[in-house]
């Protein structure tokens, strides 16, 4: 059985949920420096 | 010739140590939260003025500590959840699906110990005053316990970062 999914954002206690959370891990897709300067534009 | 490190782009590598913080100011700050037993706990915190977090460390309430189980784990990480970086696309993904951009993950299935009940259980996370990772305003930090045991666990988690 999957794990209940719950999100408290800043504070506020979100509706929980079962849905699989969608990321991508940009660790190794992305250079940290190359992220930077992404985050800086 | 300058003395600032560079990147093969050339440009400067910023790593503020004890000496040279960029004008930034060294700040601190916790948070208390209490992780549900059973489920995966997410703790967001929106970026609401751009900074360099340099590190953290949290602890777990002396009264609970004897509830951790073996399996449980802590993770912190820096999400966009609104696009804020304009990448969503790139990546497939989209805002109104609930969809989120993982960038970086800093601790990664960090178990938690159970520690002595009398003084609870602190973790050092990182300590990271050699260099810091820039998080723009919008971005959310997110901060993880993983819960596996049978009772609710009360923790503090405390973010080193410049301002």
């Amino acid at each position: 059985m999957s794990k209940i999914i719950r999100v408290v954002e800043n504070g506020v206690e979100k509706e929980p949920t079962t849905k699989t959370i969608n990321k991508v891990k940009l660790d190794h897709q992305i250079d940290s420096n190359e992220l930077e300067k992404i985050i800086k534009q | 010739m300058d003395d600032v490190r560079r990147n093969e782009s050339g440009d400067p590598i910023y790593s503020p140590t004890l000496d040279d913080v960029m004008g930034l100011y060294p700040k601190k700050k916790s948070y208390k939260n209490t992780a549900v037993a059973g489920q995966i706990n997410f703790f967001d915190i929106e970026v609401t003025q751009e900074k360099r977090i340099n590190g953290g460390e949290y602890w777990i309430h002396n009264d609970d500590v004897v509830n951790v189980n073996d399996d449980d784990y802590v993770e912190f990480s820096i999400i966009d959840k609104n696009d804020v970086l304009g990448l969503f696309s790139t990546y497939g993904l989209n805002k109104d699906n609930g969809d989120i951009l993982e960038l970086s993950k800093f601790v990664l299935t960090d178990y938690v110990k159970k520690g002595n009940p009398e003084n609870g259980y602190h973790s050092q996370l990182f300590e990271g005053i050699k260099g810091t990772n820039l998080v723009r305003t919008g971005l959310f930090m997110r901060a993880a316990y993983v819960s596996n045991g049978q009772s609710n666990i009360r923790w503090i988690w405390r973010l080193y970062f410049y301002e």
